[in-house]
């Protein structure tokens, strides 16, 4: 199928919602891993990625915050660049702790720096027949903690 | 309860934890026992889709909706509500009892347009319809025209939210998520609400148009691109394999299953939208693929012609979303830069043939399309606008905005084709036989679709939030 327009400017619009790059992102690598005390709100431009959460609308006031689930929030969880991103560092930082090769030590670690506690013993067979099968990337298990419903929906 | 769509609504009390109950319910404890009761009855599970099939509330003459959504507003006077007194009294001023009615930049003191396209009559209904839509016009039969719909802005977002919300606000939710709210979706595979809009950018109105509003998420609509990767990360990262990410989350469900109690129907719906992600994967690039389509299809849609294959190309999916289950697909003609609108304050010649070339080809094939395959039976086809366009002139050669009559039009699931209902003036300017505004537009749409339009409702800030407020009348002409 042909594309009438360049794919690069189609993404812009319709991956970041609106046309002239209305979310910039900074090429400021520092700035990306901060948490917010104030986020930025375009009042009638919803970032997709909090909008998708269930963001309240930004138009009006909110008296009752509302949470659906749906597979696009699944989507977005799994493959998102910042997802992605996400769980390559935390990869990484499980690396540095433990080296390649001490699976337990990876598992251990995993959890304490996601969910703040010790994997169960379930938990713990779970995690080390992954990580020692043969498509067991370090990688999808740090994605895998993130995604943990303990992990993105427990406060 | 909080919304009128699931049965007691259980989504709600049978999904939640004890602390969620008592939030919620407002019966307090009284609704603890109600919710034993329903999780007896296994009512926890059918939370895990929100978006399963609802059955309506009576019966319905559709199940999907294609509303084509013609951005910057064509004019009614020069496509489909012809009125001979334009060209016979061009250049003079509207009579003085018509009043000066202006739009957005124009005071209604220029004088009268005439039209540059002459009519003919089509089919067994002998319906008019102009030289701008010569493919459309040999529907005429299946299509039934009203000529008197009103919107109460002269500028465009205003008027865009009117038709898509009900409201001259962004605020909430639109009919497209209203409707998948109701009905959920007949896709397995799919999201229930698709939009379209044109590739070089959104209506004037944005993303607001097909915003869920204060609806839950779910219902938002979901854009659609065409090429392998049709919907917001959908696409999985580079050197991920389908049986890599099967495995990881096999891993993923497994320790989410440990987190579940067995009446924990939102932990379910987090589990089952991790499947139906996996799914939509391989179901939605399938969906989209065109290449399946023969050659005499994609030439009727006008996928071989540079000024129709874009179009062409949007309507085709539409076609196949439907076919597979999509609720509604919200498509847009125009978008973005001016000279890619309808929106003809000068040049309206050129303007509009401009941009009915793009779609008069395409939309023909797809009403053709629909009715071949037999979907155009349970499928409403909707063709509309924020408004039309004033009968004086404006720039000498174009039209401003008129929002005090014009038309829309509507074809399949259940409408009476080969007619025309409501009128304008004799000039066009404003409805004069029946005007209908948005809340009987809204209303009509969703009796097509089963729905009752006082049963559909959602708590909201403390008030049962309907589409059409406190009520509009179902055009029921319309229909069969």
């Amino acid at each position: 199928m042909r594309i009438p327009i360049e794919r690069e400017v189609y993404d812009l619009i319709f991956t970041e919602a609106e046309p002239d790059n209305l979310w910039p992102v900074t090429p400021d690598r520092h700035q990306h891993d901060r948490r917010s005390l104030y986020l930025l709100n375009k009042r009638t431009v919803r970032l997709p990625f909090l909008a998708n959460f269930d963001q309240p609308d930004t138009m009006t006031s909110c008296s009752v915050r509302q949470t659906s689930t749906h597979a696009l929030q699944s989507l977005s969880l799994l493959n998102s660049d910042f997802m992605q991103d996400q769980s390559r560092s935390l990869a990484g930082r499980i690396l540095r702790h433990c080296g390649e090769s001490d699976t337990d030590c990876q598992i251990r670690r995993g959890f304490e720096f996601t969910l703040a506690r010790q994997p169960t013993p379930a938990e713990r067979a779970l995690a080390g027949s992954f990580l020692r099968s043969e498509s067991g990337a370090l990688h999808d298990f740090a994605l895998v903690l993130l995604n943990r419903n303990e992990f993105v929906y427990r406060p | 309860m909080n919304s009128s769509t699931d049965p007691s609504d259980a989504a709600t009390l049978g999904a939640t934890s004890r602390r969620d109950l008592l939030f919620r319910a407002a019966n307090g404890f009284g609704a603890l026992a109600l919710q034993h009761l329903l999780a007896q009855t296994a009512l926890a599970q059918t939370a895990a889709n929100p978006l399963r099939a609802k059955r309506p509330h009576f019966g319905a003459t559709a199940d999907a909706v294609i509303f084509i959504f013609n951005v910057g507003a064509p004019s009614s006077m020069d496509t489909f509500d012809p009125k001979p007194l334009l060209n016979r009294h061009a250049g003079e001023p509207l009579p003085e009892s018509f009043g000066s009615v202006g739009g957005q930049f124009t005071d209604g003191t220029n004088p009268i347009l005439g039209t540059p396209w002459r009519f003919r009559r089509y089919g067994q209904s002998g319906l008019p319809v102009s030289e701008l839509f010569p493919n459309v016009a040999r529907h005429v039969d299946d299509i039934c025209f009203v000529r008197s719909f009103v919107t109460h802005s002269v500028v465009h977002a205003p008027a865009m939210y009117e038709v898509h919300n009900g409201r001259l606000f962004a605020t909430h939710p639109s009919i497209g998520s209203w409707v998948t709210y109701g009905l959920g979706s007949e896709s397995e595979n799919l999201p229930a609400y698709v939009v379209m809009p044109q590739p070089e950018g959104t209506p004037e109105g944005g993303t607001s148009c097909w915003s869920q509003g204060f609806l839950p998420s779910v219902y938002q609509g979901t854009l659609l691109r065409p090429g392998p990767n049709p919907i917001l990360h959908l696409k999985r990262p580079a050197g991920m394999t389908e049986a890599r990410q099967r495995d990881m989350l096999d891993l993923l469900q497994a320790m989410n299953e440990i987190d579940s109690g067995p009446l924990d129907s939102e932990m379910q719906a987090r589990i089952a939208a991790y499947e139906l992600a996996f799914r939509m994967q391989s179901h939605a690039p399938e969906a989209v693929d065109l290449t399946k389509e023969t050659d005499a299809t994609k030439r009727s849609y006008g996928l071989e012609q540079d000024h129709t294959r874009e179009f062409g190309t949007r309507l085709l999916l539409a076609r196949r979303l439907v076919e597979r289950g999509v609720r509604f697909v919200q498509i847009y003609s125009g978008g973005g830069p001016l000279s890619m609108q309808w929106d003809a304050h000068k040049h309206l010649k050129q303007n509009h043939e401009k941009m009915a070339g793009h779609s008069d080809v395409p939309v023909a094939a797809l009403l053709q399309d629909l009715k071949q395959r037999g979907l155009l039976e349970r499928t409403l086809v909707i063709w509309g606008a924020e408004f039309g366009r004033l009968p004086t002139s404006e720039a000498g050669n174009g039209r401003d905005h008129n929002p005090h009559g014009y038309t829309m039009w509507f074809a399949g699931g259940g409408v009476r084709g080969g007619q025309a209902i409501g009128a304008t003036d004799e000039f066009g300017l404003r409805a004069v036989d029946r005007p209908f505004i948005m809340r009987d537009f809204h209303a009509s749409i969703l009796h097509a679709l089963g729905l009752d339009q006082n049963q559909l409702w959602y708590l909201h800030n403390g008030r049962h939030e309907k589409l059409t407020d406190f009520g509009g009348t179902v055009i029921k002409d319309l229909f069969a």
